[in-house]
């Protein structure tokens, strides 16, 4: 089943009189299930289109199908409520509350969710810091903080996780962790995609897909 | 589960001194406010009690400026047309009139600009201000004087010393001495009626009748009458009050202006301090709508903040004018032209509810800006600034 479909989808910037064609004609479709690495140099459209897949932006032109249903032109208000039901971020700089608790952390999205119950002793128990939760971020090594922030991407049972140069900040012994955990979650059936400059993690990836000037070069 | 009220508590609890110093702001603000408030309500009760204490319905003098008049009346000012004690004697005689008390007041002006200003006193002035304490006794003679504590201290004297009245170069034994009464009686000396009469060559003459009715309803009625006299003007009590809200006007926008100044201040403050907050966690915020926060979550979460600093400053601000009420008094006191006795500012449920209304609504009109830029950032901007 294809979860993701999208359709010569493109993204311009207006720069002065110029105009930036960030993304052009990106056709991309993504199966359920699927463990997917975004690569390409800086300035390759990668983290435009990761923008567009998350909902974060609105695309210039072309289609969007997730889960069946189009969403490009659909206005903030409503991307909302489809980030919130379909996508789980990972970031590259964690962005943790610096004054909430591991286990308020990961349960942060509820407090935009009221229906969502806490799932938060199982996704802790899921990355491994149970023993952490009344710790405060600061209180963490990067590898924590970043595996804090997959169980709070994952508190409202999203179908796509979608992952910002996750190992970015991180030295290769914690890297390795976060991406086992990633691994794990793709065995258990998870849509994940990867954005990354490091060609290492892509390999953990059963598909690569390359960006370079705002095209797809190769899916 | 957390509660939009703790991410915003512990947030401000993460810039503690900001927040105390917001909060503070707020709390000037809101004190002025209240003790503003307080104020206008303290002025016109104590002012009435005043003009009780005069203990007299109405008062009849030559005919002059209302204002100096309501000035004599209050504080002792000097106006120079006398009446006669037989005016005194043709009050008392007028139907509905219970009793009518001459009252001597003048100045001996000195160079410079300043003056002495002296009160006759009998037994029927006496019985005007029954709040006065005297410390020895009242007179021994007719060239004996009483003299406010203050200025017998100043002047190094005590009782029994002699006092030489300036301008006049006559000596007076001191035979009592005033205690402080905290208002303008502190300021001027005391000698017998007649002495006080004679020192101005006026005997015979009062400055103005104290005048007692029978019948309150009939006040116009007795007006009349007195004013049927030759070069006589009456003034009720309610005359008085008028002219001296009107007098009142002036310092009254001063104070107003000084306490929207301040207001507005601290509502800038909390705007600033909250916008300031906003800047530094547009990460933070991107990152709360990528995870599903809307503009209206983003909007409350900034907003309660708003108000919490701004009710913290609104409580502040009305606990420090309680434990301040008596310095706010004397700077009032300064400003204003009447200073009636008795406490100035009236603190009631009122003016609480009225003030903490008021902190809320800084609170909420602060917080605004600051919380609609946060609600229009772009999650993905937000997250990308740097």
């Amino acid at each position: 089943m294809s979860l993701i479909v999208t359709s010569k989808l493109g993204k311009n910037y207006r720069r002065g009189s110029e105009t930036v064609h960030a993304l052009e004609d990106a056709s991309l479709t993504i199966k359920a299930g699927e463990l997917l690495a975004l690569v390409g140099p800086s300035g390759s459209g990668k983290t435009t289109f990761m923008n567009l897949l998350g909902c974060l932006d609105t695309p210039s032109s072309g289609s969007y199908l997730l889960n069946g249903q189009e969403v490009a032109g659909r206005k903030e208000s409503e991307l909302v409520k489809i980030r919130q039901q379909n996508i789980g971020f990972v970031f590259q700089q964690f962005f943790l509350l610096p004054t909430l608790t591991v286990q308020e952390n990961v349960e942060l999205p509820l407090l935009f969710n009221p229906s969502g119950k806490s799932r938060a002793n199982e996704l802790l128990e899921l990355v491994g810091l149970t023993h952490r939760r009344h710790h405060l971020p600061k209180e963490l090594s990067g590898g924590e903080m970043q595996r804090v922030a997959v169980a709070r991407a994952l508190i409202n049972r999203p179908k796509i996780l979608l992952a910002d140069e996750p190992t970015g900040n991180l030295d290769s012994k914690n890297s390795e962790k976060v991406m086992a955990l990633f691994n794990d979650l793709h065995k258990q059936g998870l849509t994940i995609v990867l954005v990354t400059h490091n060609m290492e993690i892509a390999k953990h990836s059963q598909r690569v897909v390359r960006l370079a000037d705002g095209r797809i070069i190769e899916s | 589960m957390i509660k939009f009220l703790q991410v915003a508590l512990k947030n401000l609890f993460r810039r503690r001194f900001r927040t105390l110093l917001t909060i503070l702001g707020i709390a000037i603000g809101i004190s002025m406010l209240f003790s503003f408030l307080a104020f206008s309500q303290g002025y016109e009760a104590s002012m009435r009690g005043e003009l009780n204490k005069i203990g007299a319905h109405m008062l009849a003098i030559a005919k002059g400026c209302p204002y100096e008049a309501t000035a004599l009346i209050m504080h002792g000012g000097v106006i120079e047309d006398f009446l006669t004690t037989d005016d005194v004697l043709r009050v008392s005689e007028m139907p509905n009139v219970q009793s009518a008390v001459g009252n001597f007041m003048n100045q001996v002006v000195l160079p410079h600009g300043k003056s002495v200003v002296v009160f006759g006193m009998n037994e029927y002035t006496f019985a005007q201000k029954p709040w006065w304490v005297i410390r020895g006794e009242r007179f021994t003679g007719e060239n004996s004087i009483i003299l406010p504590e203050t200025m017998a201290t100043e002047l190094g004297l005590n009782i029994g010393d002699v006092y030489r009245m300036p301008g006049k170069e006559i000596d007076f034994v001191i035979s009592g001495l005033l205690e402080k009464t905290g208002t303008q009686d502190d300021k001027f000396v005391y000698v017998p009626f007649a002495t006080a009469q004679r020192l101005f060559n006026a005997e015979g003459k009062v400055t103005s009748i104290s005048i007692l009715l029978e019948d309150l309803g009939r006040v116009q009625e007795v007006v009349d009458s007195v004013e049927s006299l030759p070069d006589v003007q009456a003034i009720t009590m309610s005359q008085v009050l008028a002219t001296a809200q009107t007098l009142m006007s002036s310092a009254q926008a001063m104070i107003n202006s000084i306490v929207i100044i301040a207001v507005v201040i601290s509502a800038l403050g909390v705007m600033n301090s909250i916008l300031m907050s906003v800047f530094e966690r547009t990460k933070e915020i991107g990152m709360m709508k990528a995870v599903g926060a809307t503009g209206s979550d983003i909007i409350a979460l900034v907003w309660i903040e708003s108000v919490i600093l701004s009710l913290a400053g609104g409580v502040v601000g009305i606990l420090t004018s309680f434990a301040t009420a008596s310095f706010i008094e004397t700077f009032i006191r300064g400003l204003i032209p009447f200073a009636p006795l008795g406490e100035l500012l009236a603190f009631d449920a009122n003016t609480v509810a009225i003030s903490l209304m008021s902190s809320l609504v800084l609170g909420l009109v602060a917080g605004a800006y600051p919380a609609i830029r946060a609600a229009e950032l772009s999650p993905m901007e937000a997250i990308r600034s740097e």
